[in-house]
């Protein structure tokens, strides 16, 4: 039917502006006034117009009834299907329209009407038809537009476009009258016209998809308005139909054959719109209230089945919640209390990053969390679904050990829901109803299933979160990785009689390695090896702490003990109570021949000599930070060695010893010493090539993952041999208190 | 991955004097990744009212600068609470790893787990005065 829409576009061109609608209205009133002017006018002369002209100014009356429709459609813009006000408005409308009508009805007394030529016997009948015309029209297309809303509340194609029909069809049944004076009777063919208008009503007078959502309260007041609606269509088109003119003067009598009503008298077609409008919407409320009848029982199941729907909408905004973890946890816990199925609902979660494996009520809808954890004991109730992995109804929740409620909590049957969200976290979804037995099957299915999507919701928002952390993660490690290595020498010192290498190897995560060399005062040149406790961001700054501590005071102690004593007092009340630093402080004094260092906690000094024999040499030492100034030095041991030519010392954190093989066996300090030993004679970079290439051999196949971090430094003394260095074999070093005046610290 | 844990037992030391020793038994490595678990392991036994702790290591394959800043973290506590934690029964490597920390001077470590509870019999000891298990 193209010709509807394309009549609809055309309408939308000719009322599209303000200005355009009241040039219509003005149009309108002119075509009003107009044809109450020639009735008028004919009613002076008394004789009746010719058919043509009677069609005519029908045929007008028609336009001028499609015009009004149109104004009233574009001036109330169309507003969403409100049920009362859609039955309101057209109530209130027909209801005064009926009043003033019988109002009215006696104004127009025996007389008025001329049975011969069913004619207005004067002006002042013309002017009540035509005011009695306007109102009705009105009201009609009043009555039509407030109720297509409802025709129209689920919008198909199918239904507007008979909607269409239906307008189109009261046009044609309407026409069919144009020529048809008020009284005459139609004929058969005129009749059958009006037949598609009453199949298209009942067609749509069962387009009641409005109906169902209703709650009980607005269905009530809805048949209230339908029944209301009903009887005043009725009087309205009894009225028209009995008539206000009852009794007509014919010549000296009445008028008996058929009684007409007023507006006939303006036009006939337009009487026939009308009664068509109002038959219409006297069908569609009739339907309407059957329909509310029949529906008001369903409404509970009604509003349950719509809060599932409502249940599984709320699926497909979970996933966009990953984000936000909180704003899930909300939206699960509120899920069944806003699909109507529960009355009130709690969501329990063990979260192991909070270091509690017992779940806790994260969200709570209808109640406050504590209140959820005291009516029930959520951790075994979330405890008993989590392992058998089926929900848990408790159908008589007060009868239930777990629950704790007494009989004023409202707590009358229970529904636990198992959320196994995968990995550690799970936890279960609690629903709740006043009543015993408040949960039916279909509740049970439509809440599982939505759990189901909750706990996958839930994991990807924990796995998201875990992404995002790793990737600070990442980053914080980045920084400390630079900031480590910036804190490394880049430059070695070079002494006459000393060579020197280093090495450092990094593993995945930021260790705590440190390593300096530096040149001392008259030659000397200082070696230190630290590992600091833990890794990442912490064990950086503590390196970078270190740093300053070492290239400040290095130059200033007197001996390697009394350095680490300094450092373990700067540092002691910045190291966090489990940090601590493990050091070695070594200083080779080129002019009187020896080696002298401290060992803070850290791993033994390794020394070969040139005649093949070596040593572990572990003087005695707490790590820094680990105990208060006394302790410390009272525990801190110096060992001296009188160089030979060729002696080499291997200092090195602890990930040179404790790299392990793939059978799991760490390469240990015999191994290292051996290794070291064993390529004594070559030179120091040569020496810490072959100790690496040994050590990273021995590990070869194992998991790299388990490697630390690992630094070396490796000094060989080609100088000549000190004064007092023993050649006979005994142990070539001694070993002394660093601070032997002190007493015992009394603790 | 992680294969480290932490076992409970209650005793009495063999004077009978004062409240049960809380004992924890480790297994496997204590390293960066599972000191947490010991540490709300030693938490738990703080929260249960124990102040007298022995950890007791036969199993206790390897412990890490992080494993060993727990026993750090927890001597003062406990020490200040009147208890004391006492480290019993290391195996030589990892008593090594405790050695050359110089722990034997902060910590009462013991070679049997029955020591030690014959320690918190006695009266209390300075730590530097424990002959030590000295494996190497």
């Amino acid at each position: 039917m193209p010709f509807l829409p394309s009549l609809d576009r055309s309408l939308d061109v000719l009322l599209g502006t303000r200005a355009r609608r009241v040039a219509a209205g003005v149009v309108l009133a002119v075509l009003v006034v107009g044809i109450a002017v020639v009735r008028g006018t004919y009613a002076l002369i008394g004789t009746p117009p010719a058919a043509i002209t009677h069609a005519l100014l029908n045929g007008v009356a028609v336009l001028a009834a499609a015009l009004t429709y149109a104004l009233l459609d574009l001036a109330f813009a169309r507003r969403p299907a409100e049920p009362l006000r859609a039955l309101w408005t057209p109530f209130l409308l027909v209801t005064g329209l009926v009043l003033l009508s019988e109002g009215m009805r006696a104004t127009i007394g025996p007389g008025s009407v001329n049975a011969l030529t069913g004619m207005a016997t004067g002006p002042r009948t013309v002017a009540l038809a035509t005011a009695f015309a306007a109102a009705d029209a009105l009201v009609g297309a009043a009555l039509l537009l407030s109720l297509r809303p409802l025709v129209l509340a689920r919008r198909t194609r199918r239904t507007l476009a008979l909607w269409r029909w239906l307008l189109g069809a009261m046009a044609v049944g309407a026409t069919a009258d144009l020529a048809l004076r008020p009284f005459d009777s139609p004929t058969v063919v005129q009749s059958a016209l009006v037949a598609p208008f009453f199949l298209l009503a009942i067609v749509l007078a069962f387009r009641l998809a409005w109906i169902a959502p209703l709650t009980f309260r607005h269905k009530l007041g809805t048949c209230a308005l339908c029944i209301g609606l009903i009887v005043a269509l009725a009087l309205a088109l009894q009225q028209r139909s009995s008539g206000a003119a009852a009794a007509l003067i014919v010549g000296g009598g009445v008028f008996e054959e058929s009684e007409l009503a007023v507006v006939t008298l303006f036009s006939r077609p337009l009487y026939d719109l009308v009664m068509m409008a109002f038959a219409f919407g006297l069908i569609y409320a009739v339907t309407a209230l059957l329909s509310l009848l029949f529906h008001l029982p369903t409404t509970e199941a009604y509003a349950r089945r719509s809060g599932e729907i409502r249940a599984f909408r709320a699926l497909a905004e979970l996933s966009g919640q990953v984000l936000d973890r909180d704003r899930l946890v909300s939206t699960v816990a509120e899920a069944p209390v806003a699909a109507g199925i529960a009355e009130t609902a709690w969501l329990a979660l063990a979260d192991p990053r909070s270091g509690s494996l017992r779940p806790a009520v994260v969200a709570a809808k209808g109640l406050a969390p504590a209140d959820a954890e005291r009516l029930v004991d959520v951790p075994a109730l979330a405890g008993a679904v989590a392992s058998q992995g089926t929900p848990l109804l408790l159908p008589h929740a007060a009868a239930d050990h777990r629950v704790r409620a007494r009989p004023g909590d409202g707590l009358g049957s229970l529904l636990v829901l198992p959320l196994q969200a995968g990995g550690h976290e799970h936890g279960a979804l609690f629903a709740t109803r006043r009543h015993a037995q408040g949960f039916e099957e279909d509740d049970v299915g439509a809440l599982a299933t939505f759990a189901g999507q909750a706990a996958l919701a839930l994991q990807s928002a924990s796995l998201f979160a875990q992404a995002l952390e790793q990737e600070r993660l990442a980053r914080e490690l980045a920084l400390a990785r630079e900031v480590q290595q910036r804190l490394l020498p880049q430059h070695l010192p070079t002494v006459p009689g000393i060579e020197l290498a280093v090495a450092e190897e990094s593993s995945q995560e930021v260790g705590g390695d440190y390593y300096d060399v530096v040149a001392l005062p008259d030659g000397r040149l200082g070696v230190l090896v630290a590992d600091v406790s833990g890794k990442g961001t912490a064990a950086a700054f503590y390196m970078a702490e270190l740093k300053g501590i070492f290239q400040a005071l290095a130059a200033l102690a007197p001996s390697p003990g009394d350095f680490l004593a300094r450092a373990n007092e700067a540092l002691r009340p910045s190291l966090g109570r489990r940090a601590f630093i493990s050091a070695v402080y070594g200083v080779l004094d080129p002019k009187r021949g020896t080696f002298t260092f401290a060992r803070a906690g850290h791993c033994p000094v390794v020394m070969a000599r040139a005649d093949g024999q070596c040593w572990l040499l572990r003087a005695d030492g707490l790590g820094l930070g680990l105990a208060s100034g006394p302790l410390f030095r009272h525990a801190l041991a110096e060992q001296e060695v009188a160089l030979a030519p060729g002696d080499v010392f291997a200092l090195y954190t602890d990930g040179l010893v404790e790299r392990r093989s793939a059978a799991g066996e760490e390469f240990g300090y015999e191994r290292l010493a051996e290794v070291v030993c064993a390529h004594r004679e070559r030179p120091a970079p040569e020496l810490l090539a072959h100790l690496l290439a040994a050590q990273r051999g021995f590990a070869e196949g194992a998991e790299a993952a388990a490697r630390d971090d690992l630094s070396v430094v490796v000094l060989r003394w080609t100088g000549p041999a000190a004064p007092s260095a023993s050649t006979d074999g005994a142990a070539p070093y001694v070993i002394r208190p660093a601070f032997a005046d002190e007493p015992l610290p009394v603790s | 991955m992680s294969n480290f844990s932490v076992t409970f037992r209650h005793r009495d030391d063999p004077a009978g004097a004062g409240a049960p020793v809380c004992v924890l038994d480790l297994h496997g490595e204590l390293d960066a990744h599972t000191a947490g678990e010991f540490e709300a392991a030693l938490q738990k036994c703080l929260d249960e009212g124990h102040t007298r702790l022995v950890v007791h290591g036969p199993a206790l394959d390897y412990v890490s600068s992080a494993g060993l800043g727990v026993f750090m973290a927890f001597l003062e506590p406990i020490r200040q609470g009147g208890g004391d934690l006492k480290i019993a029964a290391l195996q030589p490597r990892v008593f090594n790893v405790f050695d050359l920390l110089g722990f034997p001077m902060l910590f009462d470590i013991v070679e049997t787990e029955d020591a030690a509870l014959a320690r918190f019999g006695a009266s209390e000891q300075a730590p530097d005065d424990a002959p030590v298990a000295s494996p190497s």
